[in-house]
């Protein structure tokens, strides 16, 4: 049974009015500039256009006509449009009849109330919901959870039942929407999670989406609060006293202040509670932390080598992912949108050929439509398959003990 | 003076349904109304304490039937739809699924429960009683209440609901799209050189009997108004346009098609009445340029009569001082700055106009007979 544990279908409605930023990966002015293009009718003929263009000469690779595409799939009317093009482009290839883990996101919390989603998280899970009742075994949703939510609160209700009827196959976890994976308000649900053996997927690379709202220091205290494991919590309150005393500008980005969120550290005082929790640290930490200072791309390079002196870092985040896995049982890991880059899928075949990965821990993975920014998914996958060799089709199948063991 | 305004009156008519039909295409291509009737069923539906209700309604399966294509939101929702769409999505909140997984060596089976009130009605309260309270919850048990267990009753009850919204919300509709459509008659009065104070000149003079035919135009057009007459002069300015249009009528698009041939059609209507509007060498803005650099127009044409005549009447204005002619500018801006605010009222509201005036007009005539029989009478 072929699993692609990592797939996003949220819609344009689902996110925050602000997402431009997040999605397109670009700074705040530039952000605000283009959705402003985007909002007026000229601008978006003039990414129809281009997007027409582009498609009718071939041209998948340029930049243009990448994020036209990414644009055009977030942009579709509902999820279930966005799911049904994936659904149908992987059953013309060689990955028909493929299974997808569906990751909803709860949006409502990652930027200001003013900017908050057309559909909130109620109707988008509304909508997978339905989804789920089209394609029974075909599609395993994951339910998003952000402690600040209150529809947690009812966790027996809101959580709990929607796990128990299958609806939804296990949680997702978004930390850098503003919010640290050791918050005390998920003891709860770790604790449920570990009982049942939930499958837990997380955000752990240093790119993707954040908080976009305006005051991101107001959600993180000094020392905040952690479910008490008996883990030392000095490593993870040093580094947030050394972004809060940057005096770069870089690390006044939001963007990079939502790393804290997202360190892989925040996870071991969870696992220190809870060992046998079921945690997938998704994207092996990110291309950036899997290839660091070996980086052939000299901008990720030398942004690496600017965050690694401010951490004062000793490891990468891959070293970090790897060693978790190694040490708790059902701890994984996937290779979702870092199969984007050539580089650094060699590194991981070379480290699961030599057992540094645990192959059995790492779950394909591909984060559409978000990996759509670097190329057809189709594309990626089968330029990763051609790396990987053998290991790839083990990476397939390690989704059926993550999701059902 | 009441054929002047009558002439007025259809000159502005026949433009402003050009000007129409260029702002449906354009909200077409722009989806601008189903964009504003998304938005506007999204405020009607979005309950803070529950769900965006609105957005379940549009991916409800029939409204989702309802649209072009993954992109396209429906430009408009009968109100029959949106009840049966949104008692369903209320009512679908009482539905408990669950799913059984039999995971085997090949693979996995998946089996469904589902635990479903057949009754609609039933659903429908089942699913307002599982709503957190809040004011749409208070709406929804108001109108199930006044329902008698009838779910014709509640559909009704909604349907009147929406249709009373709707009704407000062509008015926002309108307000909002006041900009754009004063931006397309500008357009139209800056390529068709639709200029209100040479226009009223030329139907002060009666050029060529035109007051007449057109009094007459729409003494004809109020009673039969689907009417067409026969073109008598060509424009050259709308026969261009015409040209392109029917170059473009290859189009694929059979929308793009359906609305070419509407401009077709309105431009024949327009050329039909020999209006005094085009980019001619006799017309201003053209004639002054013409004038400035000592050309005379009528040496250009001396084969056309109507434009020597046209043109010398434009020379005796603009060829006396350069103050004059800044004079003419100002006017000829006025003109057309005159013309986009009234054509921007809306081929309607100029119907209405006409239809009164040819009233007045008719009423008119009656009196005189009146007095002619007294006066035969005595």
């Amino acid at each position: 049974m072929n699993i692609n544990a990592h797939t996003h279908i949220f819609d344009s409605q689902c996110a925050p009015k602000d997402f431009l930023k997040v999605g397109l990966n670009i700074g705040d002015n530039t952000a605000a500039l283009l959705e402003g293009f985007l909002q007026n009718k000229i601008g978006q003929g003039v990414v129809n256009a281009l997007y027409g263009a582009s498609s009718r000469i071939g041209k998948h690779n340029n930049l243009i006509s990448r994020y036209t595409e990414f644009l055009k799939i977030g942009t579709m009317a509902t999820q279930k449009d966005i799911f049904e093009f994936n659904e149908q482009t992987y059953d013309s290839n060689f990955l028909a009849g493929i299974k997808f883990v569906v990751l909803t996101l709860d949006m409502d919390y990652m930027s200001d109330s003013k900017n908050k989603p057309v559909a909130d998280f109620e109707s988008q899970i509304d909508e997978v919901k339905r989804l789920k009742q089209y394609y029974p075994d075909r599609v395993f949703p994951f339910l998003g959870v952000d402690p600040r939510n209150p529809r947690n609160l009812d966790f027996n209700n809101n959580v709990q039942s929607l796990l128990e009827s299958k609806t939804f196959s296990g949680i997702k976890l978004y930390p850098s929407h503003g919010f640290f994976p050791f918050d005390p308000r998920l003891d709860q649900l770790y604790s449920y999670a570990q009982q049942n053996n939930i499958p837990i997927m997380t955000h752990c690379t240093r790119s993707g989406s954040f908080f976009i709202g305006n005051n991101v220091w107001s959600l993180i205290p000094d020392a905040p609060e952690a479910i008490n494991a008996g883990y030392s919590m000095d490593g993870i309150y040093n580094r947030i006293q050394l972004y809060k005393h940057a005096t770069d500008k870089l690390f006044k980005q939001n963007a990079r202040i939502c790393n804290l969120f997202l360190h892989p550290e925040n996870y071991l005082p969870v696992l220190y509670k809870y060992p046998k929790l079921k945690l997938c640290l998704a994207h092996l930490g990110g291309e950036y932390e899997v290839l660091g200072s070996l980086n052939n791309n000299k901008q990720e390079k030398a942004l690496f080598e600017k965050i690694y002196a401010l951490e004062a870092a000793t490891k990468t985040w891959y070293q970090w992912i790897k060693e978790i896995l190694k040490t708790y049982d059902n701890a994984y890991s996937d290779i979702s949108y870092t199969l984007s880059s050539g580089q650094a899928m060699q590194t991981v075949y070379n480290d699961l050929t030599s057992g540094d990965l645990p192959k059995e821990k790492v779950l394909f993975g591909t984060d559409y439509f978000l990996v759509e920014q670097e190329g057809q998914e189709m594309d990626i996958v089968a330029n990763a398959k051609k790396i990987l060799q053998g290991e790839f089709q083990t990476l397939l199948s390690n989704g059926k003990n993550y999701l059902f063991q | 003076m009441l054929d002047v305004l009558i002439s007025f009156c259809l000159i502005y008519f026949l433009l402003s349904n050009l000007v129409s039909i260029l702002f449906e295409w354009y909200s077409q291509k722009t989806k601008s109304r189903g964009k504003f009737l998304f938005n506007a069923v999204l405020s009607l539906l979005n309950d803070r304490l529950n769900k965006s209700y609105g957005v379940l309604v549009y991916s409800h399966p029939l409204v989702d039937a309802l649209k072009k294509d993954n992109k396209t939101p429906p430009q408009y929702i009968s109100s029959s739809v949106f009840a049966d769409a949104f008692i369903d999505v209320i009512g679908r909140q009482s539905i408990k699924v669950t799913y059984q997984n039999i995971v085997t060596n090949d693979g996995i089976q998946v089996i469904p429960t589902e635990e479903r009130n057949s009754n609609p009605f039933e659903r429908f309260r089942l699913g307002v009683d599982s709503m957190k309270h809040s004011e749409l919850k208070e709406l929804l048990r108001m109108f199930y209440e006044k329902s008698n267990s009838s779910y014709d009753t509640l559909k009704l009850t909604i349907a009147v609901w929406y249709d009373d919204y709707m009704e407000r919300v062509s008015g926002w509709y309108k307000v909002s799209t006041k900009k754009t459509i004063r931006i397309i008659a500008f357009m139209v009065c800056i390529s068709l050189n639709v200029d209100s104070i040479r226009i009223l000149n030329v139907l002060l003079r009666d050029d060529n009997n035109l007051r007449a035919n057109l009094v007459s135009g729409a003494e004809q057009l109020v009673q039969s108004p689907g009417s067409y007459r026969a073109i008598s002069d060509t424009n050259k300015t709308i026969e261009t346009i015409k040209e392109v249009i029917k170059q473009s009528q290859s189009t694929k698009d059979s929308i793009n098609r359906i609305y070419l041939a509407r401009l077709d059609s309105s431009l024949d209507q327009i050329e039909s009445y020999s209006l005094p509007i085009g980019w001619v060498s006799s017309y201003p803005p053209c004639s002054f340029f013409v004038n400035k650099s000592g050309d005379s127009a009528c040496a250009k044409k001396p084969d056309d009569t109507t434009c020597v005549k046209k043109t010398c009447d434009t020379i005796c204005i603009t060829k006396t001082s350069d103050g004059r002619l800044l004079k003419s500018i100002l006017l000829w801006i006025a003109g057309i700055f005159i013309s986009t605010l009234t054509l921007s009222f809306g081929a309607p509201f100029w119907f209405d106009v006409l239809v009164n005036l040819i009233n007045i007009r008719r009423a008119g005539a009656k009196p005189e007979k009146a007095v002619t029989t007294k006066a035969d009478n005595s």
